[in-house]
This record gives C-alpha cells, sequence and structure tokens, in this order.
C-alpha cells in the first residue's frame, strides 16, 4: 500500500491527540495525517470481524469518516487509538447485524469454507512456517464467529491492537474486571474451537 | 469455587499483561493451592501463543476515497435535495394545479384595482418583503416561529431583489436557528445569505458567527448543537451539563455558544452592575460556578473576546488571553485559539 498525499512534516510530528484536537479545530490536514497513519490498523481490526477484504474496507472507510464527523464527541482525556478502535469496533459489529439480517450468512459461509477470504500475509516467515500460519488464521478466523461482539472486541483489541486492558475498558464502556472477564471467556471459547491444532 | 471464578480474569489478563503485586500474590497463591486453574492456566497460556499475531494487509490507500466522500457530502445544503424541501415543492405544484384558475382570475381583478389605485393613490408604495418583515416581527412576539419562517422563507423566494431581501433572508436564518432549533434549515438559510445577500452577513457578525458554528458543526449533522439545546432545557443539572459540552469541544464555536448558554443560566441580563458589560458580566459570573478547569479556560477565552469585539478594550482582553495561554489546564486547541487572538489585538 502506498501513501501518495503530500505530507506536512509539521503535522506529521504531532501526537494522535494534538492532531485530533488540530482536527477539532478544523484543521483539515491534521485529519489526513490521522488517516494516512491509522488506516492500516483499523483495516486490520475490520478484517478480523468481517473475515472478507470488502467488508473490512467498507468498515474502515466508514470509521474513517466518522472521525471525521464525530471528533466533537473526542474527549482531549482519552486517548486517540482506543477511541478510534471502538468507532471502527462498533463500525464492523453493526456491519455484522445488517449481514445476519440481511441472511447472507450461509452464503458466506459457503465462501469461507472454500477460502474465499483474502489470504493474510505473516511478514518473515519461513514457508513451512507461513503455510502453517496461513491455516491456523484461518482457522483462527472462523472460531472468531463463535464469540460475542464484545468478547470479540476485547479479544482483537488485546490480542492483535495490543491494547491495554485498561484502554479497552474505556473503549468498550466497562470496567476493568468485566473487560478481563469477556477476554477470560473469549480465550476459552476459542481454546474449545481450535484444541485439535494443539498436536501439531 | 468461587475463588477460583475471581482469579479466571486475572489469569487471562496475566496471559497478556504483568499483574500488579497483590494481584500476582493473589494469583500465586491460588495456582499453588488449586490444580484445575493451574492446568486452565497453562492452556490459556497455549492458546494465545498458538493465534499467530499477524495483520491483513490494507490493499490500498483510501484517502483519496475518504476525501472524495467529504467533498460530496459537504456540498451546500441548500443545493441537495432535501426531504421536506421536496415535499413542500411537490404540495405546491399541486397546490397551484388546484387553484390556478381562480386564484389567476382573482389576481388578475386584483391587479387591475391596485393599479388603478396606486396612479390614484401618491403615498410612498410598501416592498412586499417590508410587509412580510413587519407582519414577520408580530409572529414572533408571538412565538409563532413556524409560521414566520414559511412566511418569510416563501416571500424571499417570490421577491430575491426586493430591497429588503436580504434581511429578511437573515430574518429567515435567525427564525430557524433561535426559535425553532431547526438546524440544518438555519445552516442553508445562512449560505444562502452568504452567497446571494453577502453584505447583509457582512454586516452582522452574529450572522457570520453563527454561520461559523453551524459549519462547525454540520459534518456530525449538528449533534453537538441538539445536545447543547437538550441540556439548556432540561430540569437538572443543566449547568453541570453544559459545562460537560464545554469540556468535549474546548477551542471551538460549539464550546462558545454552550459557555454563552451557562452565562445566560446564572445572571439574568437586568443583573449587571450599572456601567458593566452585562455579556462581560454574566460569562465572569458563569466561570466562578464552574467546577472543571478546562471549561474555566474556556470562559476565561470568552471574556477575552468579549472585552475585544464588544467593548474593544485591548488590555484587558490581552490580558485574558494571557491567562488563558499560560493556564496548566488549557488544551491545545484552546492555546491556539487565545495566541490567534493576541496575534489580532495590536501591542501597546
Amino acid at each position: 500500500m502506498t501513501v501518495s498525499q503530500e505530507k506536512d512534516p509539521e503535522l506529521e510530528s504531532l501526537s494522535d491527540e494534538q492532531l485530533a484536537l488540530a482536527l477539532k479545530r478544523g484543521d483539515e490536514g491534521a485529519f489526513d495525517v490521522l488517516v494516512s497513519r491509522h488506516q492500516s490498523r483499523v483495516y486490520a481490526v475490520a478484517y478480523r470481524f468481517t473475515s472478507n477484504r470488502e467488508d473490512a474496507l467498507d468498515v474502515t472507510q466508514e470509521a474513517l469518516l466518522k472521525v471525521y464527523r464525530k471528533i466533537g464527541a473526542w474527549q482531549p482525556t482519552g486517548g486517540f487509538v482506543p477511541w478510534l478502535l471502538r468507532l471502527t469496533s462498533n463500525q464492523a459489529v453493526d456491519m455484522l447485524r445488517r449481514r445476519k439480517r440481511h441472511q447472507h450468512e450461509q452464503l458466506i459461509d459457503e465462501v469461507r469454507r472454500k477460502g474465499g477470504h483474502a489470504p493474510v500475509e505473516p511478514a518473515s516467515m519461513a514457508t513451512d512456517e507461513q503455510v502453517r500460519a496461513r491455516e491456523i488464521d484461518d482457522r483462527v478466523q472462523r472460531a472468531l464467529d463463535v464469540l460475542s461482539p464484545t468478547q470479540r472486541i476485547v479479544f482483537v483489541l488485546r490480542h492483535y491492537e495490543g491494547l491495554q486492558l485498561a484502554d479497552i475498558a474505556v473503549a468498550v464502556g466497562c470496567t476493568v474486571g468485566s473487560v478481563k472477564v469477556h477476554l477470560f471467556r473469549a480465550l476459552k471459547k476459542l481454546q474449545k474451537e481450535l484444541k485439535d491444532l494443539y498436536s501439531g | 469455587m468461587s475463588r477460583c471464578r475471581r482469579v479466571r480474569g486475572l489469569i487471562a489478563a496475566a496471559v497478556y499483561e504483568e499483574p500488579s503485586p497483590r494481584e500476582r500474590e493473589l494469583l500465586r497463591s491460588h495456582l499453588a493451592s488449586c490444580s484445575a486453574c493451574r492446568a486452565e492456566a497453562e492452556i490459556l497460556v497455549k492458546t494465545a501463543a498458538l493465534i499467530p499475531n499477524c495483520a491483513p494487509e490494507l490493499p490500498w490507500d483510501l484517502l483519496p476515497a475518504i476525501r472524495r466522500c467529504l467533498a460530496e457530502r459537504r456540498a451546500p445544503a441548500w443545493q441537495r435535495p432535501l426531504r421536506w424541501a421536496m415535499v413542500a415543492a411537490a404540495c405546491t405544484v399541486l397546490l397551484a394545479a388546484v387553484v390556478y384558475e381562480p386564484v389567476v382570475s382573482r389576481l388578475a381583478k386584483h391587479s387591475k384595482s391596485s393599479t388603478m389605485a396606486n396612479s390614484s393613490n401618491l403615498q410612498p408604495q410598501v416592498s412586499p418583503l417590508e410587509t412580510a418583515l413587519n407582519e414577520s416581527a408580530q409572529l414572533i412576539e408571538n412565538k409563532e416561529f413556524t409560521k414566520a419562517f414559511q412566511l418569510l422563507a416563501g416571500a424571499v423566494d417570490r421577491h430575491p431583489t426586493d430591497p429588503k431581501a436580504g434581511e429578511a433572508q437573515k430574518r429567515v436564518a435567525d427564525v430557524a436557528f433561535d426559535g425553532l432549533a431547526w438546524y440544518p434549515q438555519a445552516y442553508a438559510a445562512y449560505e444562502k445569505l452568504a452567497q446571494k445577500y453577502p453584505n447583509t452577513l457582512r454586516t452582522s457578525p452574529e450572522a457570520v458567527w453563527r454561520r461559523n458554528l453551524l459549519a462547525e458543526t454540520r459534518d456530525s449533522d449538528f449533534e453537538a448543537l441538539y445536545t447543547i439545546e437538550a441540556a439548556a432545557r432540561g430540569e437538572h443539572d443543566v449547568f453541570a451539563n453544559l459545562e460537560q459540552i464545554v469540556c468535549a469541544h474546548p477551542g471551538t464555536f460549539v464550546a462558545s455558544h454552550a459557555a454563552g448558554k451557562m452565562a445566560a443560566l446564572v445572571v439574568q441580563e437586568a443583573e449587571a452592575p450599572e456601567g458593566e458589560n452585562k455579556h462581560l458580566y454574566a460569562m465572569a459570573q458563569a466561570r466562578e460556578c464552574c467546577s472543571q478547569p478546562v471549561a474555566v479556560v474556556q470562559l476565561t477565552l470568552e471574556m477575552g473576546l468579549i472585552c475585544w469585539e464588544e467593548m474593544s478594550d485591548a488590555a484587558r482582553a490581552r490580558d485574558l488571553f494571557n491567562q488563558a495561554v499560560n493556564d496548566q489546564h488549557t488544551v491545545l486547541a484552546q492555546r491556539q485559539l487565545a495566541q490567534d487572538s493576541l496575534v489580532r489585538i495590536p501591542q501597546p
């Protein structure tokens, strides 16, 4: 992925929170920098929910547009990234709900069974390891479907995005204790789904 | 068993994050005595380690597409087919079809008689929009804002070149904003004022300010303005709720709008001491009641703006803006607003 936009070095040097405040003030350049900086991360989270490239791209675009529209609601006291990833997760969960409502589930399952989702490229791995990682990731991606929306958000933000549990609690709007319980349940469910992989 | 349930969250958390000394001790003592939880902990560590942490790659840069979307959505509201406007237009067409003939014949008679009357009467003519402005003033006094809005908007549409058209268009916008809290219509009306009657807009700092406020909130569907409206009309904690809004939007027109509502709440205009600027006095009183440092800074900024823009008191304005710049609680947007304002004020 290449970013062709001309960059403003002064804006580039600002932190996410400084850029978000500048955007609140109406600085459009700050929005461009935030998008360029975080679109890959937003897409990765969206993909963990939607399991296919097109939906993940839709979620990413809508979530980033929401950043622009809802920046007024962002509180400078909270971090920008947890807020951004909460918008993304909510957008993705909404899409999953819409998808279920439209009864496309069966079709998507079929596509997925045939390996229809975009492959994940684990960086710098030997070929055997790469194949094995893809296989596991494919299984994990399917296993994520058994998690409740909150369990899925907590697991994705902690495992893949490395967010602190305290930040996830802010993002999800619950206590750190609840986040830990959701994480435990998510890991237990995943363990059940993936237990045959342990021997390999 | 209940103890096991309590440490489960800690076990999952410890897979990813270093536990606190207290949590570590709790875990250590529990795992030493409970083989089931020990096994559980081992399997969770194994599960987390098994799941590869690899990210799917974004196939292309989304910024150009996002920019396009924003540009499309930002087209002036009155250029977009608003549902209510389309309904109104449809109703007009229908109405015209039904009443066209009798109305035309009546108008023709009226036109003839009025022409005759005008030619025989040398009294100065009152323009159609002047009449509409007078009628709307009465409606506004009776708080019949919807009727006033419809009367004026229709009159401006019919007589766009009337010498009073700019004034009438400004009143359309003011009624939508102030009387009705119809923000999309107010935005469209101020935009029309800016496009078609820019001289009228230029002579009204309040209209310019409202246009900026509406433009700032338009991309979030004026959500912040509706929140302010709801907070101001609430029965409980009105001041505290408005203060929260100020803190959520520091250094913006929204914060300024909410601060104005806070000032109006705290002091009735009549209560300002003689010789004191009533707006400045109200804002200072409201600042005394604030509990959040960011809100205190915002109201200091508002006081500075009043001193400079209303009172042309450069020394006092400069002092207030400097207070805002140097306050440790000032957020970036507020500091920049204060610094921008200081640049505008001539040095002594």
